[in-house]
């Protein structure tokens, strides 16, 4: 059975309110979700509690989902929406601009800040790696919503530009356009770091 | 392939998008025209950079404290009124009434004009009103223009 049926057959059980066939799904993909939701808002506590909101609202909506439908695209459309909610209403408080959303956490050593050369036993390769580790992240942070998005199903989840689109509700040439600007962008902001 | 066309194929290079006939035609072009060749290495060497991006790996009992929290959530708002039976019982009250409140009301309306149309006749074939009065009377209770 490929993954893909896999989840289609995992829903169709959290449907009828199994929970087992839930957890299943939330250890298949959390990795995918927390990790997607932590190159928007850059902080890993928050990550997982919009994760769990994200998983909570599977459950909520899954009467809605039809098998036809891949599973991860629409997993990924409630990831993209739940984290254009919470840039919204982090706007609304006014809590943070952008450019502050997108600078790295203070304390190297918080929760989360697990890179992988930050047990180096060279301190100062490690302090480089972190410093290009939030060059990175703020970069793809301070994108567009949709471009930032476009960014990270393809490069991270391997979406291809029709499952793209069918997040974004969009075509599959506004994908393409949206990778390119990305891309031209990032050519500009990661200048020094390839 | 030329210039323009090169770059007009970087992210479908990028992406693995292109045939193997127009890959070989771009690597060609690439590997002999130096700006063309600068421009992808910016171009595919930040997306290449995008990937060294690393993120956390979920904490050790996520998946628990996702159900933990599905539970509270289910507590404090069962929304037992948005199950599904619940709610095509609601939607049906509510055709049910509508259609009957409709009904009530033409009813009502179709024998109240009833009403005044017979005392009109009535009155008519009691002298009491002119033929034009009748004709007026009968123009106002359809609602027309006379």
């Amino acid at each position: 059975m490929n993954p893909s049926d896999a989840d289609a057959e995992l829903m169709l059980r959290v449907r009828r309110g199994d929970r087992q066939a839930f957890r299943e799904l939330v250890e298949r993909h959390q990795r995918g979700v927390i990790q997607t939701i932590h190159r928007a808002i850059g902080d890993a506590w928050e990550a997982e509690d919009l994760a769990q909101r994200v998983f909570v609202q599977v459950w909520r909506s899954a009467a809605r989902y039809e098998p036809t439908a891949k599973f991860t695209t629409w997993l990924f459309t409630i990831v993209h929406n739940t984290i254009l909610n919470e840039y919204r209403r982090r706007t609304r408080r006014g809590a943070e601009s952008l450019e502050a959303l997108a600078q790295p956490d203070e304390d190297g050593e918080s929760f989360g800040a697990q890179f992988a050369d930050a047990a180096s036993p060279d301190p100062s390769r490690a302090a480089v790696e972190r410093e290009l580790q939030a060059h990175i992240s703020a970069a793809i942070r301070l994108l567009p919503d949709n471009q930032r998005t476009a960014v990270v199903l393809c490069r991270f989840e391997g979406f291809s530009y029709e499952e793209i689109a069918k997040v974004l509700h969009c075509s599959v040439p506004a994908v393409k356009s949206l990778l390119h600007r990305a891309r031209e962008t990032l050519k500009e902001q990661l200048k020094g770091c390839y | 392939m030329n210039c323009q066309q090169t770059k007009a194929n970087f992210d479908e290079r990028l992406d693995s998008q292109l045939d193997a006939a127009r890959c070989e035609a771009f690597d060609a072009h690439v590997a002999t025209c130096r700006a063309c060749a600068a421009e992808w290495r910016a171009y595919a060497g930040a997306w290449t950079a995008v990937a060294r991006q690393t993120a956390p790996e979920p904490s050790v009992g996520f998946a628990e404290r996702t159900l933990r929290r599905l539970d509270e959530t289910l507590t404090e708002h069962p929304r037992v009124w948005l199950a599904p039976l619940w709610r095509w019982a609601l939607a049906g009250t509510v055709l049910v009434t509508l259609t009957a409140g409709g009904w009530f009301g033409w009813q009502t309306q179709h024998t109240h004009k009833a009403e005044v149309q017979a005392e009109i006749y009535a009155l008519a074939q009691q002298d009491r009103l002119e033929d034009f009065d009748v004709v007026a009377s009968l123009h106002l209770l359809n609602g027309d223009n006379p």
